[in-house]
């Protein structure tokens, strides 16, 4: 998702948007955004789209499965016994 | 002593079991455990109830809950037993009774394979649909700190998995091809 980010320019309508500051600070502004980039490409080794989205999809899918297991009954008791452990006698369920 | 859990928040509590649960073992690798921890969870949160600051994410706040316990747990057991990690890859294969297919099994088992840290955050922002800033709060940790090993965690499944193999059917390689043809 990152990886979509990097294209992004600064908005140069009137030729100056790239200037934020004084011009010795744009060239410093300018290498810091650059070295950024390479930083993040060098310490961390960054998977191409498609294999992020199939690694991702292949955790969902497994995690989905895990989310459709019914609720044990131990937690609905649980959450029910300190309903009536406070007077708050809920006969729900 | 307790505050009294008001109906809402007892289906708040109960609606947020079954993420909880995925997580708990996805991350420990064993349901009974995982239901333990769960449990733990609940109970602390209910006691610790004046803590919570409504309106906040009640899901976050709860999963910090659950992986403290986790951790504390686990640093405990590290003393007790040795080789966590390849009985948690032993245990991972051992739960085809929870419904779990076949097809995950290369999964769990790639995943049993990462650092907890690494597993951690990626089941988080991954799966749990947690943004790197609320998984940074849940862990204790910089967001920079998360994104890092969710890469990480995401680059060593795919080369567990030899997911980037199945990438050479992607159109680099039928570019290759075609200029080669």
């Amino acid at each position: 998702m990152d990886t979509a980010k990097v294209g992004h320019t600064f908005p140069g309508r009137d030729g100056k948007g790239t200037q934020m500051t004084v011009d010795k600070g744009n060239k410093l502004a300018r290498a810091v955004l650059e070295n950024s980039r390479g930083d993040k490409l060098a310490t961390d080794p960054k998977l191409d789209t498609g294999s992020q989205k199939r690694i991702g999809d292949q955790l969902r899918a497994m995690y989905d499965e895990l989310m459709q297991q019914p609720v044990p009954d131990r937690f609905r008791d649980l959450l029910d016994q300190l309903d009536k452990k406070n007077g708050a006698k809920e006969g729900s369920q | 002593m307790t505050p009294e859990p008001e109906p809402e928040l007892r289906d708040a509590l109960l609606a947020a079991v079954p993420s909880l649960r995925a997580f708990a073992i996805s991350l420990s690798g064993q349901v009974d455990r995982a239901d333990d921890l769960v449990q733990d969870t609940l109970l602390r949160a209910l006691a610790n109830l004046h803590r919570f600051e409504p309106g906040t994410n009640l899901n976050a706040w709860l999963f910090t809950i659950l992986r403290n316990l986790f951790h504390s747990e686990y640093r405990k057991r590290r003393r007790e037993v040795e080789d966590p990690d390849g009985s948690y890859a032993g245990r991972l294969k051992v739960q085809p009774e929870q419904g779990s297919h076949l097809d995950f099994e290369d999964f769990r088992s790639a995943l049993a394979k990462l650092p907890a840290d690494q597993r951690e955050a990626l089941l988080l922002v991954g799966a749990s649909g947690f943004s790197y800033e609320e998984a940074a709060h849940i862990c204790g940790c910089a967001v920079g700190t998360i994104k890092s090993r969710v890469n990480r965690a995401r680059f060593r499944l795919a080369s567990l998995l030899n997911v980037e193999d199945i990438d050479d059917l992607g159109p680099d390689s039928m570019t290759r091809a075609a200029l080669q043809g």
